[in-house]
């Protein structure tokens, strides 16, 4: 059998196959993102963390749409230094595997701050700005207005040597903000993020998540992340993480065809349990094999 | 094909059962929630508003399509819940996580089998306890309380297990006084125990561990975390990289075992460790 290759690089990032897990999915603690990877994730981001600790939203936070997946976590997380602390204790396990660092934040320093002290402890493989999470209007706004992600990148960019991915959402101005991130310095682009969406309870008669707005992941936004990273392909000569709705192999397929160098999954690992990596990795080997590719990279941008 | 979010329930019955102890129960206008429900298993109570909390049902009856919550008003939720009115509504979803399992008959052919409950832990072992009441021959229960006044459901056990109820409280107001530890070591030194169960504070849970590994003693525990989404996605529930909703809330003596973080923390709402001790 033909040997095949299904590592993919993003700047200084080797990952050895495309397929990683998702900000937000279960790495509120350090060991959860052992887990993943010991479950089959190329790389795993952390959920976005701030600098003070953040409770989030009180509950209700979530809710099963069976299309997809409402949420409003609302930016919990434990802050960067006890993150740090925790993953120092854990210092053998998480320096072997591939941890991204996701970072949010309410102004520029907070990110600088943030990026700062990941970086000095030397266990990320790479930063991943999240600028656009929907239901926090301080920090969507940051990839709302290409100034602002200019600023915010070239920020960041000025206090690290990691590797910057600027995570972005569905938003009017997306192609200005990328090209102001670019510029600036992002080694990649994610993209998207949770769209906006919200749902109703019509026994109680109210919106069910107790902030209102959420955030809607899974299948139903695939088609819409699809066709972002596909157009961002079209524009731009950056790496593109592809992200949204990612639940099949055929779907890592799509993204990698639309220009996407790697994936990442979130919402599936809902649905399908920490298989879901086992199962999207031997799907893509085996449409190769099927298809006669030899690299995975030959697949990245074929759809163009 | 898109779901219903909650299932809709109105307040039947209110009870106080003991100081700041309250219990309801919820009619419910279907049974399938009723019907997945099984001993420790919980659901999530909505209450539109003002929160959503975990809860693991003292009863419930699929014939009647009713669910009993008990629980100790601790903040907002739990008071708001207690303030609740008959013919109120409320609404629930679930029942999530996995639930005791029922050793197998040669497990407690070999000796009796112990149910452990610390305060108002020993709520969600009640609809376990009428299980094991029906099909082992040998069963105790010890529970105990701070004081007298915060005993709950001691008539309903006895009827469940008659004179192999052991009621412990630390001022000796009711029953023995002492801790359910302090009664378990006695019990343990004179009876012959196969199986244990326990859910109440995770500090005496960790001694119970402990006491019970120390005698060979197989055993499952109800633990509790700050759970938000309830479906495994969120991670604020997770102990040792295991989801206390999806793997949990019962863990059994080998899991128990493995856990760094059993004894030591929990988490709160943003994932910043409490430590316990």
């Amino acid at each position: 059998m033909a040997v095949m290759n299904l590592a993919v690089v993003i700047a200084s990032l080797k990952l050895r196959h495309p397929i990683m897990l998702a900000s937000g999915v279960l790495g509120t603690t350090p060991s959860m993102l052992i887990k993943a990877c010991k479950a089959g994730a190329s790389a795993v981001v952390t959920k976005s963390l701030t600098i003070s600790p953040r409770e989030g939203n009180p509950n209700p936070v979530v809710v099963d749409l069976r299309f997809g997946l409402l949420n409003a976590i609302g930016l919990a997380n434990p802050g960067v230094e006890d993150y740090l602390i925790e993953c120092l204790e854990n210092k053998k396990a998480i320096s072997k595997i591939p941890v991204i660092f996701s970072i949010a934040g309410f102004k520029v320093d907070d990110y600088v701050k943030a990026a700062s002290l990941i970086s000095e402890r030397g266990l990320a493989k790479a930063l991943e700005l999240n600028l656009s999470c929907p239901h926090v209007h301080e920090t969507r706004r940051f990839s709302e207005d290409p100034k602002l992600t200019a600023q915010v990148v070239k920020a960041v960019s000025a206090v690290t040597s990691l590797p910057i991915f600027v995570k972005l959402g569905l938003t009017t101005d997306l192609m200005e903000v990328v090209e102001a991130a670019v510029k600036h310095g992002a080694s990649a682009i994610t993209a998207i993020n949770t769209i906006r969406a919200m749902a109703i309870d019509i026994r109680a008669k109210r919106p069910v998540l107790s902030s209102i707005y959420g955030g809607l992941s899974g299948p139903a936004i695939k088609p819409i992340a699809l066709s972002v990273l596909y157009e961002l392909y079209e524009e731009f000569d950056v790496p593109l993480i592809g992200v949204g709705g990612i639940s099949r192999w055929q779907d890592v397929v799509e993204f990698l065809m639309a220009g996407a160098t790697a994936v990442q999954v979130g919402t599936a690992v809902y649905k399908k349990g920490l298989k879901v990596f086992r199962e999207l990795v031997s799907g893509l080997r085996r449409y190769m094999e099927e298809e006669g590719f030899r690299d995975v990279k030959d697949l990245i941008g074929i759809a163009h | 094909m898109v779901a219903r979010y909650y299932f809709e329930c109105v307040l039947k019955e209110k009870k106080r059962e003991a100081e700041g102890l309250f219990s309801i129960i919820l009619q419910l206008n279907e049974r399938k929630a009723v019907s997945r429900m099984k001993p420790g298993r919980f659901v999530m109570v909505w209450l539109p508003g003002i929160d959503e909390f975990p809860l693991s049902p003292s009863s419930y009856s699929y014939e009647d399509a009713t669910l009993r919550l008990t629980f100790k008003v601790r903040g907002e939720g739990t008071r708001a819940l207690a303030s609740l009115n008959p013919s109120d509504k409320i609404f629930i979803r679930g029942p999530y996580g996995k639930g005791f399992t029922i050793p197998r008959h040669d497990v407690s052919q070999r000796g009796g089998v112990l149910v452990l409950g610390g305060g108002v832990g020993i709520a969600p072992l009640l609809p376990l306890v009428k299980v094991l009441a029906s099909s082992f021959l040998k069963l105790y229960v010890i529970c105990g309380f701070r004081r007298a006044g915060e005993a709950l459901f001691i008539d309903e056990l006895s009827k469940l297990v008659e004179g192999d109820l052991i009621v412990a409280t630390d001022d000796g107001s009711l029953g023995l006084k002492g801790t359910v530890v302090d009664a378990a070591r006695e019990l343990l030194s004179s009876k012959n125990i196969s199986y244990a169960f326990a859910c109440g504070p995770e500090e005496m849970l960790f001694i119970l561990h402990k006491m019970l590994s120390d005698k060979g003693i197989r055993h499952q525990m109800l633990l509790e975390r700050y759970v938000k989404c309830a479906i495994g996605i969120c991670g604020s529930c997770v102990i040792d990289g295991l989801r206390l909703c999806r793997e949990g809330p019962v863990f059994d003596n080998v899991t128990l075992s493995r856990l760094k973080e059993f004894g030591r923390f929990k988490r709160s709402p943003s994932g910043s460790r409490e430590f316990i001790t």
